[in-house]
């Protein structure tokens, strides 16, 4: 598909790559360009000739050069001169070098393809079964431990807990990832940020250590929840699936085009996490897609935003099912035409509280809302709907956002997280801009 | 209720279970009761179960807040807004690496064409600090980019243009920031020249010294003789800045006593010779240079102060020089910037043409008059002078220059760049090249020159630097490196109509050449190929309008 400018930029990763590809994208640099409606490529001439091409169904590219940043200097640049100057990049016959590396790649779709859907060895189930068992009671040890530390907690009471060091949190943290529970160890490291973070920060921290309590409590009683519950209770404790499982599981996949409305990176240490939100344009449909990396590797999949990704999104199981990932390769396909929104704030908030009586747990929403986008001074930025009730949003400035919508509504998605929107990008001017 | 029955809990958790004060409440709702029934007996566990359903309660039943009244919304649109595929290049254009005369271009071509700058760029735009740059942008911010403006105090500058309303006026100039009261001061000045004096001199006992120099800066326009007296009273400040300003404003009232006692102490140190006569002429007066052979030449004798009077610093003047400055050089310097120069011409009776050839070859002191005179020309706009000046200071070329020549050359390159003498300064500078092989004369004097260049100075320049750099001695390398610094310059300043040859000249060079390799030489590369496609983009098509049917193609 066509890529503008921007899109391109910001599939960089970083601020040095970005400027590389910048200085890269003259044409006294390239010899050999040409395109075809599936593959882009070039070649540049550095310290030696590299070969460039990009496949342009699926996004993936490649270059010979020895660099171990993705996408290099010269991808980038041969994406800038394709989307500034297209005129430069004749269509053309592909050359060999092009014509085989498609042919590989295809290959390999295929390979994998039938990989996903061919079942599961059935191989020493008695042996799984064990492991299965084991596991499991070794959660519950670890969560009898989580209780105790937790009624210790509150006997002697949250108002101490401002001076405790980071240790105090990473020690029951620790025991849990023993108890081969990350998520829920993940969780409990989070709580070591709130005291002293705000105001409000006792009710914050009583409200996540009760929902703790509630998860030991669920998983005392699984067999009482529905399916989808107990897998929802499961991958919160710390039961992951890889996505070739969920597949052969029988998991919900849905096909759709999905509008990529943008994401949020977040770190943890050394990890660094991306959840991007899709909605899907038939069938309406929030994804979240998580990526990880470590350090400053980029992440596996882009999604530049205001884009449509075409494909099909298997979700993981649970009782609102919000986490996604898509199958095989996806094609991206233009630029959003529209944007579904609520257009009041109420019937948004009354589809939050429906989800939330299937999943207490759930951490985040996804929100497309019609509404004025209001500074307060001193205080949050608050957002404004037609029947004037206000939603607070999240951050210090929106004055792009503010900028955007001049005081008259727009429509705007963001993430709900319970009590602030995070905004991700808002309709504007005939476009969908991301913030 | 429900937020009641969370603040109990949050009590008791707060002071721990173990407290006999914190004694948790009897179960109100059925919340509470369930809680207490699957704690089996746990008050702590009671407590955390509660609150853990009280959190998904709570998120489930959010109410939104009431409205607070929202801004009025931004009125719609006059100007058109600027196309989609060029957003990108305007936002690339903000990036920091880009010399802001690139986004000055594309912002006075924006407005020629009767765009906006698009919308998503507003705040970054907004936040630009650069007084230039705000120049340009405020003819396309767009209504919605003046509604926006109004929310921040650093924003402030897009809407305050034009004048205040009275009350307004007052308010400012009792509460605002310094830089807004001398503006407020300044206005009032041109219109009622005499109440800006009063108000300042009734502020004037009770501001801090830069505050008093820089508001006493405003009274240069409007300047009478009834403000005389209150400068006067400045004159004997205890600032020496705000002295030395009094003291300049008080020169350019010639019937002031302080302009005539600058002129009693100034008329002796400048002596005009109109034709060298023997040996004996010059044995008289100060420190002579022997005479010009052959020729009968003009000669000026300057004498510089012996030394600081003390008396002088109640008058203004400062005694310690700047780093690089003779003391008495310094001195002399003052004296003769302030003087006006119709008075030097009436008193050694010769036209500016020659007083100015007389001074390079001037005794001991040259470079510090002509400094002195430049200084007084620009700020007295005596445009008869510039002419000659150049020519001195070009002659003069070979003495040592003393740091005030070097500010002073600047000021008065920038005239040449207003009234369009620039191509014969040029002219003179590339002529100069062939006993200053370095060029570090010609490629400083770039520097002052307003961009954009004029069409025939850029193609001058830039073949002067095209020219230099390929002769430059690979073993050498370093004496490339002034005219590298020209080519950035000059990738930034040349008329838009020479951009393309620049690029054909860019393109062309072998690429194995070491030239290729110095990222000057990149950075041009970049600037040009940056200014070629805002002059493609935003600029084109002028020519549209003008050849009607003819489609004259403009680029490639």
């Amino acid at each position: 598909m066509e890529l503008t400018t921007q899109q391109v930029l910001a599939l960089a990763p970083d601020e040095a790559s970005a400027a590389a590809g910048k200085k890269l994208a003259v044409m006294r640099h390239w010899k050999n360009l040409g395109r075809t409606s599936a593959a882009l490529w070039g070649e540049c001439q550095g310290s030696a000739l590299y070969q460039v091409r990009v496949d342009l169904g699926s996004f993936a590219y490649g270059c010979t050069c020895p660099s171990r940043k993705l996408p290099c200097k010269h991808v980038l640049g041969l994406l800038l001169l394709a989307a500034g100057t297209p005129k430069e990049v004749p269509t053309a016959e592909p050359p060999q070098w092009i014509a085989e590396w498609l042919a590989k790649r295809a290959a390999r779709a295929e390979k994998k393809q039938q990989g996903a859907e061919r079942p599961t060895q059935s191989a020493d189930l008695a042996a799984q079964a064990k492991r299965a068992a084991a596991r499991e009671r070794r959660v519950e040890e670890g969560l009898d431990c989580l209780d105790i530390w937790l009624a210790d907690l509150v006997r002697g009471g949250l108002a101490g807990l401002e001076t405790r060091p980071r240790s105090f949190w990473e020690d029951v943290a620790r025991r849990l990832v023993d108890a081969q529970a990350p998520a829920l160890a993940a969780r409990v490291r989070r709580l070591a940020e709130l005291p002293g973070c705000s105001q409000d920060w006792p009710r914050q921290l009583l409200h996540q250590l009760g929902r703790v309590a509630l998860l030991s409590h669920a998983y005392r009683r699984l067999d009482q929840l529905d399916q989808p519950l107990q897998q929802d209770v499961r991958q919160l404790l710390g039961w992951t699936f890889q996505q070739d499982q969920l597949l052969s599981q029988g998991a919900e996949v849905v096909e759709d085009q999905w509008y990529i409305l943008g994401g949020i990176v977040e770190e943890e240490g050394r990890l660094r996490s991306q959840r991007t939100w899709l909605l899907g344009k038939q069938t309406g449909r929030a994804a979240l897609v998580w990526q990880f990396a470590v350090g400053t590797q980029p992440f596996s999949q882009r999604f530049p935003p205001a884009a449509i990704a075409a494909g099909k999104l298997v979700f993981w199981p649970g009782a609102v099912p919000q986490r996604a990932a898509f199958v095989g390769e996806f094609a991206l396909r233009g630029a959003m035409q529209e944007l579904p929104a609520y257009a009041t704030i109420d019937p948004f908030l009354a589809r939050v509280a429906g989800e939330l009586a299937r999943n207490p747990w759930l951490d985040r929403f996804l929100a497309v809302l019609e509404g004025v986008v209001v500074p307060q001074r001193p205080g949050p930025w608050r957002l404004c709907d037609a029947t004037s009730e206000t939603i607070p949003l999240a951050g210090e400035a929106h004055w792009r956002l503010l900028a955007l919508s001049g005081g008259h509504p727009v429509t705007l998605a963001g993430e709900w997280d319970g009590e602030r929107l995070c905004p991700l990008g808002a309709w504007a001017e005939g476009r969908y801009q991301p913030l | 209720m429900h937020r009641q029955a969370m603040d109990e809990l949050l009590h008791a958790a707060m002071l721990g279970t173990s407290r006999v004060e914190a004694r948790l409440p009897q179960p109100s709702d059925e919340l509470a009761l369930w809680a207490e029934e699957a704690a089996a007996g746990s008050p702590q566990r009671r407590l955390l179960l509660e609150a853990g359903a009280r959190c998904a309660y709570g998120m489930a039943g959010y109410a939104p807040e009431p409205a607070v009244p929202p801004a009025a919304p931004a009125p719609s649109e006059t100007l058109a807004a600027c196309p989609h595929h060029l957003v990108e290049l305007f936002e690339s254009l903000l990036a920091s690496d880009v010399p802001q005369e690139v986004l000055i271009e594309a912002l006075q071509a924006m407005a020629q064409r009767g765009w906006r700058v698009p919308t998503r760029c507003l705040p970054e735009v907004l936040s630009i600090k650069e007084a230039k740059v705000r120049a340009a942008l405020r003819p396309v911010l767009g209504q919605r980019g003046l509604w926006l403006a109004g929310f921040r105090e650093d924003w402030q500058w897009a809407v305050v243009s034009g004048e205040a309303p009275p009350q307004e006026v007052e308010r400012i100039w009792n509460e605002g920031s310094l830089p807004e009261r001398c503006l407020v001061l300044r206005h009032l000045r041109a219109v009622h020249p005499q109440q800006a004096l009063t108000w300042l001199r009734e502020a004037w006992p009770r501001e801090k010294a830069d505050a008093r120099h820089a508001l006493l800066r405003s009274l240069e326009t409007g300047l009478a003789r009834e403000d005389e007296p209150f400068l006067e009273q400045a004159l004997a400040d205890r600032s020496k800045d705000v002295r030395s300003l009094a003291s300049q404003l008080l020169a350019q009232l010639p019937e002031s006593r302080h302009a005539r006692w600058l002129w009693s102490m100034a008329e002796p140190m400048v002596r005009y010779v109109p034709h060298a006569q023997s040996q004996q002429a010059h044995q008289q007066g100060g420190h002579a240079r022997p005479a010009q052979p052959a020729e009968a030449a003009a000669l000026l004798e300057l004498t510089l102060p012996a030394r600081f009077d003390p008396t002088w610093a109640e008058q203004g003047l400062i005694d310690a020089p700047p780093a690089g400055v003779s003391k008495r050089e310094y001195w002399f310097w003052q004296f003769v910037r302030r003087i006006p120069l119709a008075r030097w011409v009436e008193h050694c009776g010769a036209a500016p043409a020659q007083l100015a050839a007389a001074a390079p070859s001037a005794s001991e002191g040259a470079p510090v008059l002509l400094a002195a005179w430049s200084e007084a020309a620009v700020s007295q706009q005596a445009a008869e002078w510039y002419g000659p000046l150049w020519d001195a200071w070009l002659a003069c070329v070979g003495v040592e220059q003393a740091s005030l020549w070097g500010q002073a050359c600047n000021k008065l390159i920038l005239t040449a760049s207003g009234s369009g003498k620039l191509p014969q300064l040029v002219e003179r500078l590339s002529g100069l090249l062939g006993w200053d092989p370095e060029g570090t004369l010609f490629c400083h004097a770039l520097e002052p020159m307003a961009a954009p260049w004029p069409a025939d100075v850029s193609r001058a320049v830039f073949a002067q630097i095209v020219d230099r750099l390929q002769r430059v001695n690979p073993k050498r390398h370093w004496e490339a490196y002034p005219w590298l610094a020209a080519l950035k310059l000059a990738a930034r300043r040349i008329a838009p109509s020479c951009l393309d040859e620049a690029a054909v000249w860019a393109n062309a060079i072998d690429a194995s050449a070491s030239l290729t390799q110095q990222p000057a030489f990149l950075t041009f590369c970049q600037v040009i190929q940056l200014r070629r496609e805002v002059a493609r983009n935003f600029a084109a098509h002028s020519l549209e309008k003008s050849s009607h049917g003819q489609e004259q193609s403009d680029s490639k």
